[in-house]
């Protein structure tokens, strides 16, 4: 089937399309390849998706997931010469409030992390640990790429407890709402990093903290030793902003600490970082921008003071803390995965996945 | 293959590579802690015996071992210190059993990264000895933590005493060394984006997808201070609120129980409070006094558990209150402030009983470890069955467990592994049915009643002690779709079936 043919035929009602470009403001960035149908799916029920990977899967047709479209993965190459068609699986599903009495709630994969926010905010709470950006909650399942918030025990998978999403052969994976599971591998947490090549995320079962009042302050400096200093003294007393981001080179240097006072420890944290690091509270909290492509990895202390000795040259932006260190935003290659890539193959039934076989 | 044969087949192809056929060496690598098994030698009857055991000293020989395997479709089951309860590591196909707690050597520390790497076949007491030596811990303190290995918490998705504050171990492993079923060898670190969900998906897959040889996991500074708190509540539901206002205040303590009334009636007749008479107790030499109050005790308990039910109606109406244990730890103001806080939540619920249980639990912590219960040698068994739900639904998980299993077995329980989320329920359960045959039957339709019970409540099947054979019919319950997904990623990583077939149902 060619791919402007796909439009015709696939099992979607008419109001289940959307144009690349209005759809999708991050698709430009893109190379589009010839193979790509010209609308985007986008499944209002369940059920609309689960025939649409029926319908993939017996006319050879590639489906890439995408969410809002700020994915850095790159486009996978062009040797594949299968029609392909971009589905946004999200929004099948509406919000139905959270579980106070559990501190979690599902929500909607297709859900920016703007907007989820707002929506909890409204109720009292926060995703805390998530990036508050235009990218959605499924793909920062899919693809995640760290946060600017801080990571207790550096581990930001604790924030995400589980997922529903349509398998490669159109059945359903839903994971329990159920803490932490030892029946076998953890399959909603291993969908994280795989682009939708393992399943089409549909809702996300994500954990939930109180917001309290969020205040913001910042500082300036012509180095960021110091900060750093003070920071891992903070952190080694288990002294957590709610998020804190250090961007600069070149002798010009900020820091932004975000708070989410919302218990006696918050709010004692809070006095203890405006006095020891010097911060200047702000009334216009200004989030971060995100450097555009890359994603985190996690420097000690030793690592940072040695790398930032030496990148004043370009600019440096760092992330997150946790006791061991601070996240460090990187474009770095990742290592291949041979079996990885194999095992794609054989789970997605190669019908999902945006993944190049690079990899 | 006849063993002999396959012995000196893999000697010829694995120059340098431990192998033993003897029959000790087979007849003790036939079973690992399954009480099952301890049920089955009432009955005198033998397990699976391996046609081999192999003890291989690094990755590229547990490579070697199941490029051979792979040649000749011989099932790999791996063993790390046999302390599993469900039959994970039961050779239920023959085959090679690969014992790999030959791989230790020295642990690679970066505390300043706060990361240990070590061996896959490291024994957890000694492993913490050694990160203790260097100022810091793994943080993770299983009750088998005699008996059980790094690579074998990794397989299993094992949870320490301390799990509250330090997380599961899956929480702590930041990269593996991991020997797929056809041979390869390959680093998977969580510090790649794919990374992250490529491990979640090798851990707890307990030996179906290959096994782990060298773990890098995060470590933790020894703890500045350690506090003690006891509470007792008039009710379950009581201690259960606390526990969950504690928890979702934000506050991590290191160690939190909750035992249900019978348990506690227990925990008080058998213990003692103060952490000094527990070490004295430890200490006194065999004979006297206290071999007869031991003798005593196993026979009243022999005949107790003729007659559960009668012992459960008794003790329930003796028994009135909940205890909590718990115990905080880590910077000195952290620590104190969360203490403080948890005295503020819940005196408001439950009444202090100062520090003594606390240290007394933490005294005893290890007093079951490898030992196996005493009930076995009084012709009874005994067994645990770890599941999880969410705060909403754990007290009707917990009352639908018991009431399932009621009747012929004495029930006990206790609430740990908390979350935000939820939480734990570990169910003790034990009964003597008179036979052993009777007992195995009882004990498979207790595992079956109680398993069924969780899966209506909306629970977890397993909490951290993994799936094994026990728990493989209820996969599907729990995975759904899900787990025919993972019989794909199986056939793709191990499209031979060799690497220890039969284990999670795959």
């Amino acid at each position: 089937m060619k791919s402007d043919l796909l439009v015709a035929h696939a099992p979607l009602m008419e109001e289940s399309w959307t144009d690349v470009g209005t759809g999708f403001p991050g698709a430009d960035w893109w190379s589009l390849p010839a193979n790509l149908a010209p609308l985007v799916a986008r499944p209002q029920l369940n059920q609309e998706l689960e025939e649409l990977v029926r319908f993939a899967v017996v006319e050879g047709v590639r489906l890439v997931a995408v969410g809002s479209g700020t994915g850095w993965l790159p486009w996978p190459p062009g040797d594949d010469a299968r029609p392909t068609l971009l589905v946004s699986p999200g929004h099948t599903t509406v919000w139905n409030g959270i579980s106070v009495e559990d501190r979690q709630t599902w929500m909607p994969a297709g859900e920016t992390l703007c907007d989820a926010e707002e929506k909890l905010a409204r109720e009292g709470y926060t995703l805390s640990l998530w990036p508050e950006d235009a990218g959605t909650l499924g793909g920062n399942w899919a693809l995640p790429r760290g946060s600017f918030r801080s990571r207790e025990f550096l581990a930001p998978q604790t924030r995400r407890l589980g997922v529903q999403a349509c398998l490669a052969n159109g059945t359903w994976f839903n994971s329990l709402d159920v803490p932490r599971s030892a029946a076998g591998p953890g399959i909603a947490r291993g969908m994280a990093g795989f682009g939708g090549a393992t399943g089409l995320i549909t809702k996300v079962l994500v954990s939930i903290t109180p917001l309290g009042e969020r205040r913001t302050a910042i500082a300036s400096a012509g180095e960021p030793g110091p900060w750093l200093t003070g920071i891992r003294s903070l952190a080694e007393r288990e002294m957590f902003p709610e998020s804190v981001s250090v961007v600069g080179g070149s002798g010009v240097w900020s820091l932004t600490w975000t708070q989410n006072c919302w218990n006696g420890w918050t709010e004692r944290v809070w006095n203890e970082a405006l006095d020891r690091l010097g911060l200047t509270e702000t009334d216009a909290p200004p989030e971060p921008g995100r450097p555009s492509g890359g994603h985190v990895v996690t420097l000690s202390w030793e690592q940072l003071a040695e790398r930032l000795g030496t990148a004043n040259e370009g600019g440096v932006h760092l992330s997150g803390v946790g006791p061991e260190g601070m996240g460090w935003w990187t474009t770095s290659p990742e290592p291949a995965g041979s079996h990885w890539w194999r095992w794609f193959c054989a789970t997605a039934g190669g019908v999902l996945g945006p993944v190049s076989e690079e990899r | 293959m006849p063993s002999e044969h396959l012995r000196i087949a893999m000697q010829k192809e694995i120059p340098g590579l431990r192998v033993s056929t003897t029959a000790a060496d087979r007849v003790s690598y036939s079973r690992d802690t399954w009480p099952l098994f301890q049920i089955r030698l009432q009955q005198r009857r033998a397990g699976h015996l391996p046609e081999v055991v192999v003890w291989p000293r690094d990755a590229e020989e547990t490579a070697a071992v199941y490029r051979f395997a792979s040649r000749r479709l011989i099932p790999v089951t791996p063993v790390g210190a046999g302390s599993g309860v469900c039959g994970g590591a039961i050779p239920e196909e023959n085959g090679i059993v690969l014992d790999l707690k030959g791989m230790t050597g020295p642990v690679d520390m970066d505390l300043e990264a706060g990361v240990a790497e070590a061996g896959a076949g490291w024994l957890g007491s000694n492993l913490e000895d050694e990160l203790n030596r260097a100022g810091c811990s793994a943080g993770h303190f299983p009750s088998s933590i005699m008996c059980s290995t790094l690579g074998g918490w990794l397989a299993a998705r094992g949870a320490g005493q301390l799990s509250t504050r330090y997380g599961k171990f899956e929480d702590r492993v930041r990269a593996v060394e991991w020997v797929f079923p056809d041979g390869t060898v390959e680093w998977i670190s969580a510090d790649t984006p794919w990374g992250e969900g490529a491990l979640e998906l090798l851990m707890g897959s307990e030996g179906t997808m290959g096994v782990a040889t060298r773990v890098r996991f995060r470590v933790d500074p020894l703890p500045e201070v350690r506090l003690f708190r006891s509470y007792s509540f008039s009710s379950v539901a009581d201690g259960l609120d606390g526990i969950r206002r504690v928890l979702q205040e934000g506050i991590r303590p290191a160690a939190v129980r909750l035992y249900d009334p019978l348990d506690t009636l227990l925990a008080k007749s058998l213990k003692t409070d103060s952490p000094d008479e527990a070490q004295a107790t430890e200490e006194r030499p065999a004979g006297g006094f206290g071999s007869w109050r031991k003798l005593l005790m196993q026979q009243a308990e022999r005949v107790a558990l003729m007659k559960p039910a009668i012992v459960q109606r008794f003790g329930e109406r003796l028994a009135r209150d909940s205890i909590m244990i718990l115990m905080f730890e880590g910077p000195k103001e952290a620590a104190a402030w969360q203490a403080r806080r948890s005295d503020e939540i819940l005196s408001g619920i439950g009444r202090s009983e100062g520090e003594a249980p606390a240290r007394a639990w933490l005294a005893h912590r290890y007093d079951v470890s490898f030992k196996q219960s005493a009930v076995y040698s009084g012709g009874g068994f005994a067994d645990t069955m770890e599941v999880a739900f969410p705060w909403s639904r754990l007290l009707d998980g917990y009352d639908a467990v018991r009431h399932a299993l009621a009747g012929e077995l004495l029930v006990l329980a206790h609430f740990s592994h908390v979350y935000e989320q939820g939480g734990s329920i570990y169910f003790t359960f034990s009964a003597n049915a008179r036979s052993p045959q009777r007992n195995e039957r009882l004990y498979r339709e207790a595992w079956r009643q109680g398993l069924d019970a969780v899966v209506r409540a909306g629970g977890t099947i397993t909490h951290h002690h993994g799936v094994g054979i026990l728990k493989a019919q209820w996969m599907q319950d729990e995975l759904q779709a899900g787990h025919a997904w993972l019989r794909g990623v199986k056939s793709a990583l191990d499209p031979d079936r060799i690497a220890n077939p039969g284990k999670l149902g795959l």
